[in-house]
Order: C-alpha cells, then sequence, then structure tokens
C-alpha cells in the first residue's frame, strides 16, 4: 500500500536519525571530494587501456563484420 | 502540515530511504530469534540483482553457444572463475558505494575530471545500448517460441519495465525484480531434463578438463563472451548506485558480500545449467554456433520435449527483460549523476523525470531498433558481450583506483590481497583481448 506524506511523517519523526548525515540526497549532490591528482604511471595506464580498448573494438567490429557476410 | 515538521534539506527521496533504514536499525537493535534471516532479507538485493541482472538474453546465449559447441568439461570451471572475478569487482563497488553514498559516475568524474569521465560514460552508454538491443531480441525470441509477435512481445516487455519503474520505491522495484531474476533458475530444470551425466559434470568441476581441439579463435570468443557474461561495465553503475540508493552505510559491507555471494552463487547455478542444458546439442554434433534463443528451445525440443524447450524459451525472456530493467536503470543513474539532477528510484516522477526519462527512452530506442526490418541484430548480438569484455579493463582501472582512494574510502579501502586479485583480473581480461586481436590479425596461429 503506497503511503502519502502524512502516513510517512507519523511513521517516522525523524527521518534524519536514520540516515548518517553523508546520506542525506542533498549533501550526496553537493559534496565534490576534488580531482584526483594522477601519477604519471597511472596517466600512462589510463592512455594505454584506452588505445587498447578503441584498438580493440575496431577489430573485433571488422572481425564480426567479416564474419556475417 | 505534518510535513513541515521535516527540516527543509529532507526530501521525500531521503524520508523514503529513511524508512527503510529504519527497519534494518530495528531488526538490528531487537532479540529477536530470526534476527539474521530478517536482516538478509532486508539487505539483500543490488548485490543478487546484479549478478541475475547480467545473467541475461546474450549471456544465456553465450553459455548456450559454449555447451552446444564444447561441451562441460572446459567451461563450468571457467564459467565459476567468472562469477569469482565478478564477485572481487563487485565487493569493490559495495565499499565505494557504501562508503561515499554516491554513485560510480559521480566519483569518476569528481576524481578523474570530464575528460576521462566522458570517456568512462561513453563506453557505458554505448555498451548499455547495444546491450538494450539485444535484451529485446532475447524478449522477441523467447516469446517467438511460443508464436507471440515481435510487436506484442516488446510492448508487453516495455510495459513491464516502466510499470516496475513506476512503483517510485526503490524498496519495492528491487523486490519486484528480485522476483523476476530468481525465475533465471529455470535452466535448473531444463539442464536436469537433458539428464546430463553427473559424473563427468563433477569431473570438470574438480579437474578443468582440457579444452576439446586446443586454443583457436573460436574459442576465445566464446571466452570473452563468457567473461563478458559476467564482469562487465554497466554492473559497476548500478551496483553502486543501487548500493546508494538503497542507503546501505559501511555497517552493512558485510551483508552486502554476502548478497553478492548469493547473486554469484544463483547466477553461476543459472550459467553452468544453461551450458549443461545445451550441452546434448555438442554430444549430437548439431552445430549451433549462431543460434538464437528460439532456435536454441526448438533444437532442444526433441532432446528435453515441448516443456523443456519452453522453459528455455521462457527463461531467456526472462533473462532480457531482467537485464532491461537493471541495464536502463544503470544509464538513468549514471545520467543523473553526471548532470546533478534527482536519480532515485524512491523519487517522484515529476521531481526526477530526467532520470526516469533516460530509463524508458533508453528501452523504447532498443525496442524500436529490434523491431526496425533489417536492422542488423545478429551483428550485435554477436559482439555485445565481446565488446563488455574489451571496455571492462578501463572501467576496472577506475574502480581500483577509487577503491584506493583513501580520502573517499576512508577505512574501508583494498586490501593488499584485493589489488593482488584485482589486478591479475584487469590483466587476465586484458591479455585475453590481445591474444583475440593477434588470432584476429593472424588468423593460422596457434597456440
Amino acid at each position: 500500500m503506497k503511503m502519502d506524506h502524512f502516513q510517512l511523517n507519523q511513521r517516522l519523526s525523524w527521518p534524519a536519525d536514520a540516515l548518517e548525515p553523508e546520506q542525506l540526497s542533498e549533501n550526496v549532490q553537493q559534496r565534490h571530494y576534488g580531482k584526483k591528482q594522477l601519477s604519471p604511471g597511472a596517466k600512462i595506464l589510463f592512455w594505454a587501456l584506452r588505445v587498447y580498448a578503441l584498438f580493440m573494438l575496431a577489430l573485433v567490429t571488422y572481425q564480426a563484420w567479416n564474419n556475417l557476410h | 502540515m505534518a510535513v513541515n515538521h521535516f527540516p527543509k534539506e529532507i526530501n521525500i527521496e531521503d524520508r523514503k530511504r529513511a524508512i527503510d533504514r529504519r527497519k534494518v536499525q530495528e531488526i538490528k537493535s531487537s532479540q529477536r530469534k530470526n534476527k539474521s534471516l530478517l536482516l538478509f532479507w532486508l539487505l539483500i538485493g543490488p548485490g543478487v540483482l546484479v549478478m541475475l541482472g547480467e545473467n541475461d538474453a546474450p549471456s544465456m546465449l553465450s553459455y548456450a553457444a559454449t555447451g552446444s559447441t564444447f561441451g562441460v568439461g572446459f567451461f563450468i570451471p571457467f564459467v565459476l572463475l567468472t562469477f569469482f572475478m565478478a564477485y572481487i569487482v563487485q565487493e569493490m563497488t559495495l565499499r565505494i558505494g557504501a562508503t561515499t553514498h554516491q554513485g560510480h559516475a559521480q566519483l569518476i568524474f569528481d576524481r578523474f575530471g570530464s575528460f576521462w569521465g566522458w570517456f568512462a560514460i561513453g563506453d557505458l552508454l554505448l555498451g548499455n545500448f547495444l546491450t538494450l538491443v539485444t535484451e529485446f531480441i532475447g524478449v522477441r525470441a523467447g516469446l517467438g517460441f511460443f508464436n507471440i509477435s515481435a510487436v506484442f512481445s516488446v510492448i508487453l516487455a516495455l510495459g513491464l519495465v516502466v510499470g516496475v519503474s513506476l512503483t517510485q520505491r526503490y524498496w519495492t522495484w528491487e523486490r519486484i525484480t528480485l522476483g523476476l531474476a530468481v525465475f533465471n533458475l529455470v535452466f535448473v530444470p531444463v539442464a536436469l531434463m537433458t539428464h546430463p551425466n553427473l559424473g563427468q559434470t563433477a569431473h570438470a568441476l574438480l579437474f578443468w578438463n582440457p579444452l576439446p581441439g586446443g586454443f583457436s579463435q573460436k574459442v576465445l570468443f566464446l571466452m570473452m563472451a563468457d567473461i563478458g557474461a559476467t564482469v562487465t561495465p554497466w554492473m559497476l553503475y548500478f551496483h553502486q548506485s543501487a548500493v546508494a540508493d538503497k542507503g546501505l552505510t559501511t555497517e552493512d559491507i558485510p551483508a552486502g558480500r554476502r548478497d553478492i555471494a548469493v547473486g554469484a552463487i544463483l547466477a553461476a547455478i543459472g550459467g553452468i545449467a544453461a551450458v549443461i542444458a545445451a550441452a546434448p546439442l555438442f554430444a549430437r554434433h548439431i552445430s549451433a554456433q549462431n543460434f538464437a534463443a528460439a532456435q536454441f528451445a526448438q533444437a532442444l525440443e526433441p532432446i528435453i520435449g515441448r516443456w523443456g524447450a519452453a522453459l528455455f524459451a521462457l527463461g531467456i525472456f526472462e533473462a532480457g527483460l531482467v537485464a532491461i530493467i537493471t541495464i536502463s536503470s544503470s544509464s538513468g543513474y549514471a545520467f543523473g549523476e553526471i548532470t546533478a539532477k534527482p536519480h532515485s528510484l524512491n523519487r517522484p516522477v515529476k521531481e526526477a523525470w530526467p532520470f526516469y526519462a533516460i530509463i524508458f527512452s533508453s528501452a523504447v530506442l532498443a525496442a524500436v531498433i529490434v523491431l526496425t526490418p533489417n536492422a542488423p541484430l545478429e551483428y550485435i548480438a554477436l559482439i555485445v558481450n565481446v565488446i563488455a569484455t574489451l571496455a571492462m579493463p578501463p572501467a576496472l582501472l577506475f574502480v581500483l583506483l577509487l577503491a584506493n582512494d583513501r580520502e573517499i574510502m576512508k577505512r574501508s579501502y583494498n586490501s593488499v590481497i584485493t589489488n593482488v586479485i584485482a589486478i591479475a583480473i584487469v590483466v587476465f581480461i586484458s591479455l585475453t583481448g590481445v591474444v583475440y586481436g593477434v588470432l584476429t590479425v593472424f588468423p593460422h596461429l596457434n597456440f
């Protein structure tokens, strides 16, 4: 059975108590941890895996296309 | 009005989530005999859904293709290995979600910037869209076995997706989807109807038989499809967002781990059952490599009878349906996170309409493509799991870095053992892709 706002309030006087402050949706949306400084190794890894994914995607597409024709 | 008793920031989303959390807290502080069982019931959800959601139509067909092409010897233990990998990966997203209460897309944009963020979202949206198309192919083919028209099948699935999402209550959405997802185990009776050789199956599980015929491009393609059937980018986004939407906290991480483990076990049982169910086709030398769902069911009918074949077709329909619900939700969550719009299944449609619009429109667009005459459906179905596998290493790198980010993870950061296993998974998946690439360019090479 769907509860309306009044029933919800009756059932739970202090909903904030049931949630951690960090869980409140407005706090979640407004919380920004900020950009993390990537190490040179991590940057290389990011690029390597990106190139790998794009290259392999092209290869698989070509292969599947060939199989179908 | 009573609503005014709440602080301004307590919106309907938080109130609904608070009710769910209050129930958990009440049970935790009670002295009830069945406390553990009740807590398990309340906290189960995202892990089971992500695992059974990934036992989707193309995955079940990949498992069936595996069984019909190579039998049970090599691939049953391999399927178990892939679910172990999935457990490790999803356990990290559980911890990230329970600690930060934020979705995966939001954190990636926050910590790595929009440049890498858009790459990640591009992978997700492309993969999700192609996968949604294949889910509708499964829905259409599954119900096609019963001579139900393609248009009616697709509209039925769309109606169910919209109906479940419009409950506007995470808890209700989760329970209905869980109920549908458990139907994935329908492949178990189908497997039993084939009268499998239990000794041979047990031997395969214990000793991991070698592949008949050695490694080849075809084997690698199926291996990648099976990996893509268990470890894919949408799972990371969906799971973390669902953990946050359910309201799990760091206290719930052990329960979240049980949730994932139960999901992995159920999904592995479903996947292995599909391999076993299709294995008689291998034994009878029936080539089923390019079978669609209805063709599998039809090919199995002489072996397992009309009821067994009907169950197989229903299983494919269910697999597609559950995946449409979970995958479209992962797109909706990711969109809401990066645009900073409300994105919760606890929100009314009028407050979070962009979130619901993405869920519905992505499903509708995929449905339209499936109903478009001459659309390259076979082509899409063939490559979707392989693409998911290829997109996984970059996605895993984000997870690994986030799970080791002490600034956001506090005390829940990765242990050394988890890092070693997770890095091994990235290397394994990447190497599988590289070997596949080498075999594609040099098809005459043999290992």
